[in-house]
């Protein structure tokens, strides 16, 4: 009878505090996987599924090109050197999360040594599943991707240029699960620099894409412009940052700003992580993320801080719009702590 | 007499889809399969692909026409020769490894950002334009290697 009391009374108090997924700590501990050429990591964050997105570039296809690692702590290694035997290296470009738990890789496979050239390469769109098995293989050539991002039907936006003669080529393009091309958009020529702000590297910052609230956003690191895509390709709208980031420098009295990772909150404002040089070049530079409206003016900003080496690293928001970082552990392994609470730009301003 | 002349005509057009079919799958385990790859092996991975397998960008025709006549090289800006080099964001062998913990991009590397760019072959070559990077990259756009990156084949500067 006592026991039937203490099981109601269990069953009560669950009941009152209904079971709460607790954010987790995802960690990985990659310092002594490959030291050397095939070292380090890039981060991306599954803000869908909250999971860590790993890449690097392998030239050993015993070596995971891709880790995954989620908010229960288990781990996924992909080889897509061991899927294509005879590869003597894969470049991976770019990997992301789909909401129904796939990842998809924009990969280079090459047939021959790094420094030899031509030699034959695959220009591929990977897709494997959450076991680790490679389920699509998409040879995009003429197409060379270098962003990729995957909406919630799960059709893969792609983002890079062609070896087409024609100049104005589709730098997006659309393709649906089954590897049909959708919609090709933003042609070249509407872009200054055309194709040729496709490029790794800006002194700007970096290129981002991504899908939020079903639109999908696209900033271009080398002119400092944001556009706003509906997900049927149509151009909703285009901003230009670069008065904005101007006026952060100018606030901050800085010689010059460069962005890296965006985020979209749940008020339309976009979160930017910026790195900060001084225009005494003797001084380091810092770190803050700013706030912009959805019109393309500032708003605010976290004070700048000028950390040392290790300083996390903004990966995006979360589903409730608190801010990711990429940090590293005392054992020195990467890890985001989604239990953190963090300074976010609406709350200081510069 | 009447039956015949329409049930053969439906069988040439019956066979010209199958092969169709057929021609087009093979293709496109050919552009999957790795250089060379032996047509039985292509056959195989054709019937037996344990994965899917598209090329969005070519039908059969394209591809069998790539097969013939090759792609020309596109020309390419006022810089010189296209490589089919592109300048791409790596880790390791740099101080990025040491600075950052294995870890690419060090958002406070007050210097360079710590992301280091070399070049590696892609086999596009219409970005291709007048190098502005550091020997021996030149040639990739905007390269800014300061590793021992060295394709060995590239034109000289």
């Amino acid at each position: 009878m006592r026991s039937a009391k203490t099981v109601l009374l269990g069953i009560g108090v669950l009941c009152c505090f209904p079971a709460v997924a607790r954010p987790q700590r995802l960690e990985l501990d990659s310092q002594f996987e490959a030291p050397g050429k095939n070292a380090g990591y890039w981060a991306n964050w599954d803000a869908i599924q909250e999971r860590l997105v790993f890449h690097r570039d392998v030239d050993d296809p015993a070596l995971p090109a891709v880790r995954v690692v989620d908010h229960l702590g288990k781990s996924l290694a992909l080889y897509p050197g061991r899927d294509f035997s005879g590869s003597h290296h894969v470049d991976i470009w770019d990997a992301k999360g789909a909401p129904d738990g796939d990842i998809v890789i924009s990969a280079i496979v090459a047939y021959g040594p790094r420094n030899r050239a031509p030699i034959p390469t695959k220009l591929l769109l990977l897709t494997y599943d959450s076991a680790g098995t490679l389920r699509r293989v998409w040879d995009v050539k003429p197409y060379h991707h270098h962003l990729i991002t995957i909406d919630s039907a799960g059709d893969v936006f792609a983002f890079g240029h062609s070896d087409s003669t024609s100049g104005n080529v589709p730098l997006i393009v659309k393709y649906s699960p089954q590897g049909e091309v959708l919609k090709e958009f933003l042609r070249a020529n509407l872009l200054p620099m055309g194709a040729g702000a496709v490029e790794a590297h800006s002194n700007t910052g970096e290129t981002q894409m991504f899908v939020k609230d079903n639109r999908l956003i696209l900033y271009i690191a080398p002119t400092q412009e944001l556009f706003t895509f509906s997900l049927e390709g149509d151009l909703l709208t285009r901003m230009q940052l670069s008065t904005t980031f101007g006026r952060v420098a100018q606030l901050t009295e800085s010689a010059a700003v460069q962005s890296f990772e965006f985020g979209i909150d749940s008020n339309q404002h976009i979160i930017a992580q910026v790195r900060l040089y001084p225009k005494d070049r003797a001084k380091p530079s810092s770190l803050a993320l700013i706030r912009i409206a959805p019109d393309g003016s500032f708003v605010s900003a976290t004070p700048p801080v000028a950390g040392k080496n290790d300083e996390h690293e903004f990966l995006g928001l979360t589903k409730t719009g608190a801010p990711v970082y990429l940090e590293l552990s005392n054992k020195g392994s990467l890890m985001v702590d989604l239990n953190k609470h963090y300074e976010l730009p609406w709350l200081k301003c510069i | 007499m009447r039956m015949k002349r329409f049930v053969i005509p439906g069988f040439v057009l019956f066979g010209l889809l199958v092969g169709w079919h057929l021609a087009s799958s093979f293709m496109i385990a050919k552009a999957i399969a790795p250089p060379n790859a032996p047509v039985k092996s292509i056959v195989r991975t054709m019937l037996h692909s344990p994965y899917q397998m598209a090329t969005p960008h070519r039908n059969l025709l394209s591809s069998v026409g790539l097969e013939i006549v090759p792609r020309a090289q596109a020309a390419c800006g006022t810089g010189g020769t296209c490589t089919g080099f592109e300048a791409k964001n790596f880790c390791g062998l740099n101080d990025c490894v040491t600075q950052c913990n294995n870890y690419c991009h060090c958002p406070n590397c007050s210097a360079s950002g710590c992301t280091n760019y070399c070049c590696t072959y892609v086999g596009l070559n219409t970005i291709c334009s007048t190098g502005t990077g550091t020997r021996p990259c030149e040639i990739c756009e905007r390269d800014q290697s300061s590793t021992n990156c060295t394709p060995t084949n590239s034109p000289a500067p």
